[in-house]
């Protein structure tokens, strides 16, 4: 049986979808650029090494593909929604893969394969629809997970929040604010 | 297939070129009997020289090796063999000792000997090691295709122990390069593409490793195809041990 890769960005990105897929019980290979061949890691490496995993397909080696990147922003350099979307829809229509199915954004994107290949996933963080990334998808979840409705996660998260909003000399951009308030997340109460 | 249809790899066949023909030449993946043809294939006019994984007698080695003995590429041999051995002065193929003292010979020519810093006795290369044994073809056999052939040897590695196998690539890289030899090398052994991925990460000559399976696609229906891993991937072959056997 070949691989089954999620493409993800980096290190941390990483660590993070594997603990995910592991509770979930999903047996993935998360893999960052540097896992198949880029110098570093970085979302644009992901995405330039997507022809490279696609070619494995074709003999099996690499069975199944999921693709996780961040919308980031358009006024900061990013490709947003729309950009990153194309990026990894025009690999995937090069590699032979037709355009995604219609499925609800929620469910992410699947590139059905007119000749047998499993369909390869795309996720856009944070939601396939807006800008944003990693950090923004997991504060949206707070509500929905079981662990973040204890109160004693919540009101260090309150606490983070409120910490992070009061900096008066932030040294990180405004849209990182997601990415120093989201390690409260992990503390454990 | 015909030769003259092809123009491209085109995944159930592998074509190669070559500065001593105007057309590629062909060597087809899902033909067992046409890849033994290979040779006489290729139109007779390319060199090429070829290891098998089966032992090679004695005698075609000592014949090799007198088209190479005392010339410019002498040197070669005993650098191939000091990979292994450090001690290799130098190689001769003599008369076996049965045969000079006029005992039955059992079908046997003449035997490769060596010679060793600080022995003064020659040294039977068969008492060496299956490293000496196996490296001496797989030297010799190199010789046949220069001047713009092919090198053809199944299973590299076989017989050498993985710490010396990086080496051996890179006497190769530099022998290709220096005679104009393409050279194609089969194996099954991640050590053996490890160590190619490392030598041609570090040099210049166009190298590529090309894992052969077969196609998932419904349209291939199980066919041979092939995945080619460039230099740039082939960095990635090592650090992440992809699965390419």
């Amino acid at each position: 049986m070949g691989a089954r890769i999620l493409l993800v960005e980096g290190r941390a990105d990483t660590e993070f979808y594997t603990a995910w897929c592991s509770k979930s019980g999903r047996k993935v290979d998360t893999k960052p650029p540097t896992a198949v061949g880029a110098t570093i890691d970085s979302k644009t490496n992901a995405l330039f090494m997507l022809p490279e995993i696609l070619k494995q397909l074709r003999d099996g080696s690499v069975e199944r593909l999921g693709v996780v990147v961040d919308a980031d922003y358009k006024l900061e350099h990013g490709l947003g929604f729309d950009g990153s979307f194309k990026k990894v829809k025009d690999a995937l229509v090069e590699g032979g893969f037709g355009h995604p199915t219609t499925v609800p954004r929620s469910s992410g994107f699947l590139f059905p394969h007119p000749d047998g290949l499993s369909p390869v996933g795309l996720w856009i963080m944070p939601d396939n629809r807006r800008e944003g990334m990693l950090e923004d998808f997991i504060e949206a979840s707070i509500t929905e997970t079981h662990e973040l409705t204890d109160r004693g996660q919540r009101a260090i998260f309150s606490l983070a929040s409120k910490a992070v909003s009061e900096i008066k000399t932030p040294l990180f951009k405004p849209i990182h604010q997601a990415k120093a308030r989201s390690p409260a997340l992990a503390l454990k109460t | 297939m015909k030769p003259d249809d092809v123009t491209e790899f085109s995944g159930q066949t592998l074509i190669v070129t070559t500065s001593r023909a105007e057309q590629p030449r062909w060597i087809p993946l899902d033909d067992r009997a046409a890849r033994r043809r290979f040779p006489a294939a290729s139109g007779g006019d390319i060199p090429v020289g070829y290891v098998p994984t089966r032992f090679l007698a004695s005698a075609h080695l000592a014949d090799l090796w007198d088209g190479v003995a005392l010339t410019a590429n002498d040197e070669w041999i005993t650098k191939a063999l000091q990979i292994i051995e450090p001690r290799v002065q130098g190689l001769a193929f003599v008369k076996r000792a049965e045969e000079r003292l006029g005992l039955p010979r059992f079908g046997l020519d003449r035997a490769a000997i060596i010679k060793l810093k600080d022995i003064k006795r020659p040294v039977p290369l068969n008492s060496m090691g299956d490293g000496m044994v196996r490296i001496l073809p797989l030297i010799l056999s190199l010789f046949p295709a220069k001047g713009g052939g092919f090198y053809l040897v199944d299973e590299l590695e076989n017989g050498l122990h993985y710490s010396v196998q990086k080496d051996l690539w890179s006497m190769l890289f530099e022998f290709a390069e220096s005679l104009d030899i393409q050279v194609f090398a089969a194996t099954h052994s991640w050590d053996c593409i490890e160590a190619f991925a490392q030598v041609a990460c570090e040099r210049s000559e166009p190298s590529v490793l090309v894992r052969v399976g077969k196609s998932v696609l419904t349209s291939e229906a199980g066919r041979s195809v092939a995945t080619l891993f460039d230099r740039d991937s082939l960095a990635a072959v090592t650090q992440a041990e992809v699965e390419v056997r």
